[in-house]
């Protein structure tokens, strides 16, 4: 093919040329020097026909470009201050923009305890969450009323928030752990399509009151500590004090991201917990529901009803009074989290705008800096344009450098990244929320991600300035006007691109203000770290009940361990309460109150018993009243510190001490109010409940859920 | 030589082409052959610039109109012959159709040799 003829091929021809003339020429009767030299005179400029065959070849493209590149090199070391410039501003803006890009990933990877990821159903398009109320959750009662009455639905499943359980030693001289557990219906795992690896599910018997004792593992549990082994089958585990047996081993993919280790049937949670019996509780809502759209129902059909379901059961299984629009049964399809899912979604798209505008004001910076250069370089590119060059290699030239620029501003802006994503991780690790540990590392994405924005942000920044550099009246740039270093045309529109340039970055940098004041207002109203100061504290649970201590034991046992854990050197004071402050998993540790005549149910609120020094040991502020006092002892008149947040909802506006709140037959006064303890999990979907804390002498006046003589939480501050 | 340059037109930009393509219709050719051709033809009033004849050679052989391989002169050198293929057939009907308007139309407007 001719692209592929070589240039001595072609100079062969000219040779041969010169011969033949210089033969014809001698023939014609000159001495062959003399012929030899009219040839060459009459084939006139050698080196020029050379040439012309030389750019007709394809090959110049790349020859251009080696030369481009050197020149861009060339002409920016030249003028280093606008080289540095534009590569720093041009690497802020990348490096924003990569490093959040690679923080994203793990900043929205949902490891919570009930986030379960859409991509675990393996059938998405007929799954759906069931959510109700503002917790979402159901009651057992509910949970079963639903299953027998849905004719939209089949399959409905249900299952309790993780819970922690204890476990005696496994092997033999091992020690006894924390496990998590999880109470799954019979068919938690069938409606995500899931079949247990290993023996069997659940069947509808064993989510009866009475169960048999059996346990499923799931399969990271049973691979790490039963090495998986298959004759796992028939073995039994000490779970709470209970002697368990395996029956089955769930699907690699059940409970994959999180740390659930065994699932228990639901029939069981009278045992395991021993904090009520939640089956025939219509009151506790401590399930999470899912189903399956029957075949040919419709999503519309399905919400309708469950609407006139969920209206018809007011808990004792009588047709319900009106519903409030909080406690509608609400069918969302690919799960309840499919609404956290697109929260994030929402959020990452969010940052991807602001971040895309960080990077759009550097940009324009950049287009800003190569325009004024341009219009210096105007006449240089005058005489260049004069001498012969094509408007189109100019502005490769042009563009050359400006891509050589922002590859720079690139490699910059991947050390500022990774500058950033270590001081966002310092500053601020519940943001990132990372495993410990682990560290963000800028992977192939992100890099791939830096290369493209680079080039991009190099090519559409470069053009206009190039285009407009070239536009040049040669005349005018060449003649004094063009020396000044002004612009052959000064531009007086007003939608100039120059003025464009000026005006974009300040209207982008004031919007990003505008909403970074919005999002600081928004984060000082959701605060994610936790109002008390857990720097120095140190928690232990004792899961007593569940170890088999009743309630003289565990008195004793208490009093003993506070006495020791008291003479440790370097513990300041020591606390013990019913719970952990932060009450992340619904519904343990809550109960039922009610105050003024309106009732809360227990899913609502949070009941902790705790001793003298809680509030002082956890540095938790008490915002008005007092603290609890040794005289708020069993016999006196019983009281009660009450979260802010609790205060707010239901006495908005009202003086709180002195309000009382009745939890079971005891009506507590309200002594004091305690500043919120928030979730410091970083969750999106924490929830801020509304809190009670009596005193842990006057504990057992709780009729409900709060077991003076159950599991206990020391803390103890160092 | 010097009385023969006298005479001699520089081609017209354009009708290079249209000459090579000619010349070649009697058969293949090499390059200096081809310039020889149309001096010769043309009764030494068209000069053919030997520099400029190469690129445009190429240009040809760029566009399919002639092909082009190495061979054996009639004295015995090697020389890189031309052919004129298929469709630089064509290109040339419709060339020489287009000369002739042109000439004819140039002519009506100068008019006639006074």
């Amino acid at each position: 093919m001719w692209w592929w003829r070589k240039r001595q091929d072609f100079k062969a021809e000219i040779e041969a040329h010169l011969q033949l003339e210089a033969d014809e020429l001698h023939s014609e009767g000159l001495s062959s020097a003399e012929a030899q030299a009219a040839a060459q005179r009459v084939f006139g400029n050698r080196t020029s026909a050379e040439e012309r065959f030389y750019e007709s070849s394809h090959w110049m493209f790349g020859q251009h470009f080696v030369r481009d590149l050197r020149f861009a090199a060339r002409m920016l070391v030249k003028d280093a201050k606008f080289s540095v410039l534009g590569v720093l501003a041009l690497g802020i803006g990348i490096g924003v923009s990569t490093g959040i890009f690679a923080l994203l990933g793990p900043m929205f990877q949902p490891h919570g305890s009930n986030v379960r990821s859409i991509e675990e159903v393996r059938n998405p398009a007929s799954y759906v969450g069931l959510d109700r109320g503002r917790f979402r959750n159901f009651s057992f009662p509910e949970y079963r009323y639903f299953q027998d009455h849905s004719s939209a639905l089949e399959e409905i499943s249900a299952e309790s928030a993780p819970y922690n359980v204890v476990l005696n030693a496994i092997s033999e001289g091992g020690d006894a752990e924390q496990a998590v557990a999880a109470f799954e219906s019979a068919g938690s795992m069938s409606v995500l399509g899931m079949q247990p690896a290993l023996g069997r599910s659940f069947s509808k018997e064993e989510e009866q009151p009475g169960a048999p004792l059996v346990a499923i593992l799931s399969n990271q549990f049973w691979r790490r500590r039963f090495g998986g082994d298959a004759g796992v089958l028939g073995k039994t585990i000490v779970l709470n004090a209970h002697v368990v047996r395996i029956v089955g081993v769930a699907d690699p993919k059940f409970h994959a991201d999180d740390a659930s280790a065994i699932f228990l049937p639901l029939g069981l949670q009278p045992l395991v917990t021993g904090q009520g019996d939640w089956l025939r509780d219509s009151q506790t809502k401590w399930l999470m529901a899912s189903a399956r759209l029957r075949r040919g129902v419709s999503m519309t059909q399905a919400q309708a009803e469950t609407y006139v379901l969920g209206a018809g059961f007011d808990g004792n299984g009588n047709p319900g009074t009106a519903q409030s629009t909080e406690d509608r049964v609400m069918v969302s399809p690919g799960g309840g989290d499919l609404q956290t899912a697109l929260m994030a979604g929402a959020a990452k798209t969010v940052i991807n705008v602001i971040v895309a505008m960080i990077l759009m004001i550097a940009c324009s910076n950049l287009a800003n800096l190569l325009l004024a250069r341009a219009a210096i370089r105007q006449r240089e590119i005058g005489v260049r344009l004069s001498l012969g060059a094509s408007r189109s290699r100019l502005v490769c030239q042009l563009l050359t450098e400006s891509l050589l620029l922002s590859m720079g501003g690139g490699a910059v802006g991947l050390v500022f990244s990774v500058w950033l994503i270590r001081a966002i991780s310092w500053l601020s690790p519940a943001l990132v929320n990372l495993p410990s540990g682990a560290e963000v590392h800028l992977g192939q994405g992100a890099l791939l991600y830096a290369l493209v924005l680079s080039l991009a942000t190099g090519f559409a920044f470069g053009l206009g300035p190039a285009l407009a550099a070239t536009k040049t009246n040669v005349a005018r740039a060449l003649h004094a006007d063009g020396l000044s270093g002004t612009p052959s045309t000064p531009s007086h529109k007003m939608w100039s691109p120059r003025n464009l340039l000026v005006v974009a970055p300040l209207s982008v940098s004031l919007m990003l203000l505008i909403g970074a004041t919005g999002l600081a207002r928004a984060l000082q109203n959701a605060r994610t770290e936790p109002k008390f100061d857990a720097s120095r504290v140190i928690g232990v649970t004792f899961r007593l009940k569940a170890q088999g201590y009743d309630e003289s034991k565990s008195l004793q046992f208490q009093n003993t361990l506070r006495q020791r854990i008291t003479t440790i050197p370097g513990v300041v004071s020591v606390a013990l309460a019913s719970g952990f402050p932060l009450p992340w998993l619904p519904p343990f540790g809550r109960c039922a109150l009610s105050i003024d005549g309106s009732e809360i149910s227990a899913g609502a609120a949070v009941c902790h018993a705790v001793s003298a020094g809680y509030f002082e040991t956890l540095a938790l502020p008490i915002v008005r009243g007092r603290a609890f006092s040794p005289s708020d002892r069993a016999g006196s008149e019983p009281a009660a510190i009450v979260n802010q947040e609790l205060a707010r909802t239901y006495w908005p506006g009202q003086e709180p001490i002195g309000k009382r709140i009745r939890g079971g037959d005891t009506f507590f006064e309200v002594v004091g109010v305690a500043a919120n303890v928030q979730d410091a999990h970083g969750h999106f979907s924490f929830l801020l409940l509304p809190t009670i804390y009596v005193p842990a002498a006057q504990g057992n006046l709780l009729s409900r859920s709060s077991d003076s003589g159950g599991d206990r939480a020391a803390s103890y501050q160092l | 030589m010097a009385t023969q340059d006298r005479n001699r037109i520089a081609l017209l930009q354009g009708t290079l082409d249209l000459l090579i393509l000619r010349t070649l219709i009697f058969g293949q050719q090499h390059g200096q052959g081809i310039a020889r051709a149309i001096q010769r033809q043309s009764e030494d009033v068209l000069l053919v610039d030997h520099g400029t004849l190469y690129p445009a050679l190429q240009r040809l052989e760029q566009k399919g109109w002639i092909k082009a391989e190495w061979g054996t002169s009639t004295n015995n050198r090697r020389a890189r012959f031309y052919t004129l293929t298929r469709s630089g057939r064509k290109q040339l009907t419709r060339e020489t159709s287009e000369w002739r308007k042109l000439t004819l139309a140039i002519g009506r407007i100068v008019g006639p040799e006074t």
